[in-house]
């Protein structure tokens, strides 16, 4: 078969990579136990009966003791699938994975990183990237320190002036140009370079949501030269990162190669990487069996199909699901008739069974929660969930009884929303049938359904979220407070926005996770929305994938400099 | 593409003839032409399918049975059931109601205005003529999935939008055809001889030359009904056609598409009934417009 | 679908026939008068796609600058606004059309409304994509159209006849995406072990790879447009069998292969070829299923996707493009038509 030559070239090329890497001596090798050799179909044994623990190698410099018995090895193209073209080249003015995993994680790099080796994001697991040092010296100032030397892929050494002129350029873009996340830097007041490597960040209120968002790949540092004159990073992607776009076909592929000069010595270990835009699932499921990606990720990937990657393609591959900040929420139109009622949501929420939804529409990957990812740093517990209307299980008994309380005898519901989302439409339409609300639903796309939302122009809709942190500003500014970008229900709560402001300066971990719990429950108690489940982040990895980990965000963890092809 | 599945126009010039009595006219038909008999048959029992969904099926089309989710064809669930529990006979059986309506939408609103303009700008001749051809020119020079798609994006997905979308595909094709039609009948003797008569515009429109073109449109219409399931099932594919959850043929074997493997009846059962459903119409289509080709006839 | 599908249609055949033979200088000039005329109805019926697909795309609900923004997080809609303004979609209808309309006289189709990107870039990219697959998909489709055509029609209403009807008819009542998701993704995987490799390559730059990624998806298109074609192959093949002069072959008593290749197949050719002709066009302009199931390039599910995401200059420029190429073959055809009109020699 095709495929199958494109490995033996790779293994060869493989070996002749170790060698060379062997005898650079590269630091952190340290950390592997010797490898076993090159016995390909010893180590793919190896891989099988050891499953994700083989992956878990150390990464760079890193001290911990490393699992894996194998080393390092140089070389290999690591081939990716993409649904689609990315929207644009430059990711601060893209919003979705597609544009972040060719174009942002892999050129450049952020100024600090969530550990490529924890997979849950949490606020202790960020790491240095560019920043090889932190500190606040007061609440209100953070100072990075810079590792010196740092090359651009153009040959220009990164300085604090760089890292400046890419930050502000996130909080106003200029004339032309789109920032959706500048709100993320909304506390930061102005950015000082009192030396080359030293970033003076002051903040105009203490914002330990700050470090969050900027170890998320969106916020990447490409160069003030480039800024300026290009007005954006877009189609020239010159970053610092292990790899450099090498060739862009729109439809087609994207193809980045390896950037030899790469500040962290050693790295990376492939030669490059390859995305394919497949649009279709099935031709895509169909490419995956057959060897042709590495790794893969699909929102409808679901356990049994998951199964049939693993039968299908002979072992090969194993595949797992990620807990993660998406989440399916029904929003209830307040400015309307009767769900101004929170009696009526709260039965909305009473017919809803988190069970089923999960078994029907992700067949069981998914997991119940409210505001913050289930399991994370912050999220209440589940018992303390289940004490909420319908988080536990649907009483239509109940439901009933407080629709007729609050006087509504038969609805009809308009649902406008996303064709994608149709499953979950489609779920709530049969179960809101069962305390006499008719649901009608309106299908189109985004264009379309997003806008009727915004307007207030609809009954209720199912949707789905995601945010790229598990954060509890990013995530009550998107959906809870006043303001919220998508608080389309428009439920608000001055004690929610009192609440939010408050959690949202405590820097103490503990203590603000005590308050953000409370907001969090106040959010529930007026049933804002409905959270139907969290989804868990189906993928698939080739066995030959090592060092990776699958995290609880689209946006961490796909630079890839650390990752290598075994066999 | 299944766009293109209409009958050339040259295939369908046809002389005035009196209406044939109707039941020896079927007993030859079904002698003369077997297939188009077969085709005959499938069309019955899907428009039969179509009337009566509601008694012949077993289940609400809509209703989830979570707990009986991909469950195999058995004797509860004819045709097993999908990712919700919905029982797929059921649907299959208002798919059929869906598709005709769909099919019933594109044939009153495209062939019948393609019919009325075919008629009018033949009839009128000249300028009018002229300029009503260069709208149809335009309509058909514009790529037809292209149209379809954009229109019910426009429009918004619903059942008589999507009918819309179609009939606007369908019209300038059927009116084409209509209009040469109605050329060759222009000159006949009949026609001048009405007009000697001081028949009116309307009357000569309407009562003699519109039932000498009637057995064209009933062909044409054969077509666009049978075109329309597909077209449907490809706008379904791109994620415009009929709005779920209602069943329609195309949105099954889209939904079945990402599942073959794992429940491949999911895909057979919808699969088969557009297939069946088209075939018939396009071997009845044939084999009438055979059968009411007079050259063909003394065959 | 066909404009002047019949070889008897209109006086110009055989006036073109007349110049082929340089016989007769005053019917020179009417020849050139239809000439002229003739190329001269392209311009109205340009125009007047170019005001449909303006009018459509501004019937749209909702706009680009959403579609550009709204997957994510964070938007607001003060954001979407001036997103909105920046790409100047607030400007009076009647400018957007006078300003797109000078570009397209210059073949200048502008940008796209959400990358950026230069359109003509993207149609240089793209369109031999799509159009290697809708030639490759007709060409095969006249293989397999012509014999079963003839020969369905040679043998009307006998168990060959109805053999063909069947095999043909079939094709058209597949669903397309069913066949191709099914044979790619059912059949050859599981019982062939093969799957296309992945990427689209260029022809010119590695043809054996674009020939593995390409014979399936034209395979199967012209398998489904050889039904369409095949089926007025055999009806003008009917007609011209019932034609006097055949009639008079037969009587001759020629033998039946020769008067069935050398007469009958030569004149009903004509019509089949136009009816190809006009296919290529619409497959152009219909492949973007087919583009989706095997990951190609093409220009047809560009246009979904910019229909979805209201890019209204590429939806506009590709329809504009696809309506002039259908237009230009269909003039070529008639242009043609009676130049190697051979019953027209024959009187």
């Amino acid at each position: 078969m095709h495929e199958e030559d494109g490995y033996q070239t790779r293994r060869a090329i493989s070996r002749r990579r170790a060698l060379r890497g062997g005898a650079l001596g590269v630091a952190g090798l340290a950390a592997f136990a010797l490898a076993c050799g090159n016995d390909d179909k010893k180590e793919q044994g190896a891989a099988t009966t050891t499953g994700a623990a083989t992956a878990t190698g150390g990464q760079a410099g890193a001290a911990t003791a490393a699992p894996s018995a194998e080393q390092p090895k140089y070389g290999g193209i690591l081939n990716q699938r993409l649904p689609n073209d990315p929207d644009r080249m430059d990711a601060h003015q893209s919003t979705t994975y597609v544009t972040v995993w060719p174009f942002a994680a892999p050129i450049f790099n952020q100024l600090v990183q969530f550990d490529p080796d924890k997979p849950g994001d949490k606020f202790e697991d960020i790491t240095a990237d560019l920043a090889t040092k932190w500190e606040q010296p007061d609440g209100q100032t953070v100072r990075f320190t810079l590792k010196p030397g740092v090359k651009f892929h153009d040959g220009g050494i990164l300085t604090s002036e760089d890292v400046k002129a890419q930050l502000e350029w996130i909080i106003t873009p200029p004339q032309g140009k789109v920032s959706p996340r500048r709100q993320a830097l909304a506390a930061i007041d102005k950015i000082e370079t009192p030396d080359a490597t030293t970033v003076l960040i002051k903040l105009k209120r203490p914002n330990p949501s700050l470090l969050m968002n900027l170890a998320s790949h969106y916020f990447g540092i490409g160069s003030a030269k480039d800024l300026k004159e290009n007005g954006e990073i877009g189609p020239k992607l010159i970053g610092t990162g292990p790899f450099k776009l090498k060739a862009y076909e729109r439809g087609n592929f994207i193809e980045l190669a390896k950037n030899p000069e790469y500040h962290m010595q050693g790295r990376p270990y492939l030669d490059g990487m390859k995305f394919f835009m497949v649009r279709d699932y099935t031709s895509a499921l169909t490419n995956l069996i057959g060897g042709q990606y590495h790794l893969f990720y699909e929102s409808v990937f679901t356990p049994s199909d998951q199964e049939r990657v693993k039968k299908e393609s002979g072992g090969k591959f194993e595949a797992e699901a990620v807990p993660s900040t998406l989440r399916s929420p029904v929003f209830m139109n307040a400015r309307r008739k009767p769900y101004d009622d929170v009696r009526v949501r709260q039965a909305i929420s009473l017919a809803i069974d988190r069970d089923a939804a999960i078994k029907v529409v992700k067949e069981g990957f998914g997991r119940r929660g409210g505001y913050m990812q289930p399991g994370g740093a912050w999220a209440i517990s589940e018992a303390d969930l289940k004490k909420f209307d319908g988080y536990d299980k649907p009483d239509l008994t109940k439901a009933k009884q407080l629709l007729q309380a609050a006087g509504v005898t038969s609805l009809k519901a308009a649902m406008p929303t996303r064709t994608d989302f149709k499953p979950f439409a489609e779920l709530i339409k049969d179960q809101l049938a069962k305390i006499g609300i008719d649901v009608t639903i309106d299908l189109s796309d985004t264009a379309t359904a997003q806008p009727k939302l915004q307007n207030g122009d609809f009954d209720v809709s199912a949707w789905l979220i995601g945010l790229n942190v598990d954060d509890p500003d990013a995530t009550f500014a998107e959906v809870s407070t006043s303001n919220a970008v998508r608080n389309w229900s428009a439920v608000k709560d001055p004690k929610i926005d009192e609440l939010y402001d408050k959690q949202s300066v405590i820097t103490d971990t503990a203590e603000r996770k005590k308050a953000v719990q409370e907001l969090e429950k106040l959010a529930l108690e007026r049933f804002q929305i409905v959270t139907a489940f969290f989804d868990d982040l189906p993928f698939a990895r080739a066995k030959t994938v090592r060092n990776f980990k699958f995290h609880s965000s689209l946006y961490t963890s796909r630079r890839m400099e650390s990752v290598w092809l075994a066999g | 593409m299944s766009t293109s599945a209409l009958p050339a126009a040259g295939d369908l010039v046809i002389s005035p003839r009196r209406a044939p009595r109707t039941l020896s006219a079927t007993a030859r038909f079904i002698r003369r032409k077997p297939l188009g008999a077969a085709g005959a048959l499938l069309l019955l029992v899907v428009t039969i399918t179509a009337l009566f969904a509601p008694q012949i099926a077993r289940f609400n089309r809509l209703e989830f049975h979570a707990a009986d989710a991909y469950t195999e064809p058995n004797r509860t669930y004819w045709f097993g059931t999908d990712q919700n529990g919905r029982d797929i006979f059921s649907r299959v059986v208002w798919g059929a109601r869906i598709s005709l309506h769909v099919g019933a939408l594109t044939v009153l609103f495209g062939t019948t205005f393609g019919l009325a303009f075919g008629l009018v700008s033949a009839y009128a001749g000249g300028k009018l003529d002229f300029w009503a051809q260069r709208v149809v020119d335009s309509f058909q020079a514009f790529p037809a999935l292209f149209l379809a798609l954009a229109l019910t994006t426009a429009l918004g997905r619903t059942i008589t939008n999507v009918g819309i979308a179609l009939a606007v595909v369908t019209w300038p094709a059927a009116s084409r055809v209509i209009r040469s039609a109605v050329l060759s009948q222009k000159q006949m003797t009949y026609v001048e001889a009405a007009r000697a008569t001081g028949a009116g515009t309307m009357r000569i429109l309407l009562r003699h030359l519109l039932p000498n073109v009637m057995s064209v449109f009933i062909v044409m219409a054969t077509a666009a009904l049978a075109q329309a399931i597909l077209v449907e099932a490809s706008l379904s594919f791109l994620g415009v056609g009929v709005p779920p959850p209602e069943p329609s043929w195309g949105l099954m074997l889209l939904e079945a598409q990402a599942k073959a493997v794992r429940a491949p009846w999911l895909a057979v059962f919808p699969g088969l009934a557009i297939t069946v459903a088209v075939f018939g119409f396009n071997l009845f289509g044939d084999a009438l417009r055979d059968f009411l080709d007079p050259r063909l006839r003394g065959r | 679908m066909l404009s002047s599908p019949h070889p008897r249609a209109g006086p110009f055949p055989r006036g073109l026939a007349a110049l082929s033979n340089g016989k007769d200088k005053e019917r020179l000039t009417a020849v050139q008068r239809y000439v002229i005329g003739r190329v001269l109805l392209i311009v109205p019926t340009i125009i007047g796609v170019s005001l449909i697909v303006f009018v459509i795309m501004r019937m749209l609900p909702g706009d680009v600058a959403v579609a550009a923004l709204g997957g994510g997080q964070g938007v607001s809609q003060e954001q979407i606004a001036r997103y909105r303004e920046q790409l100047g979609l607030d400007d009076p209808l009647p400018v957007q059309y006078a300003e797109w309309a000078g570009g397209l006289l210059r073949l200048d189709f502008g940008r796209s409304l959400l990358t950026g990107q230069s359109i003509n870039e993207d149609i240089t990219n793209r369109l031999p994509v799509t159009a290697e697959l809708a030639l490759g998909a007709i060409l095969l489709s006249l293989v397999i159209a012509l014999p079963t055509g003839i020969l369905s029609a040679v043998y009307q209403d006998r168990p060959a006849d109805y053999l063909i009807r069947l095999f043909s008819i079939a094709g058209l009542a597949l669903p397309v995406f069913w066949i191709q998701t099914l044979v790619r993704n059912l059949l050859l995987p599981k019982y062939f072990d093969w799957i296309p490799p992945p990427g689209y390559a260029r022809p010119w730059e590695d043809f054996l790879t674009n020939l593995e990624q390409m014979w399936l998806p034209v395979l199967i298109l012209g398998y489904f447009q050889s039904a369409v074609i095949s089926r007025l192959a055999r009806s003008t093949m009917l007609d011209v069998l019932r034609e006097d002069y055949i009639r008079t072959a037969w009587a001759k008593g020629l033998r039946g292969r020769a008067v069935i290749i050398r007469h009958a197949a030569r004149n009903a050719l004509l019509p089949v070829l136009t009816l190809a002709a006009v296919q290529l066009g619409v497959l152009l302009g219909g492949a973007a299923i087919t583009e989706s199931v095997f990951a190609l390039p093409g220009i047809g599910r560009f246009v979904v996707d910019a229909i979805n995401n209201r890019d209204y200059p590429v939806v506009q420029a590709i329809v504009m493009l696809v309506a002039a190429i259908y237009v230009l073959l269909n003039l070529a055809v008639d242009l043609l038509y009676g130049v190697i009109d051979p019953r027209v020699r024959l009187a």
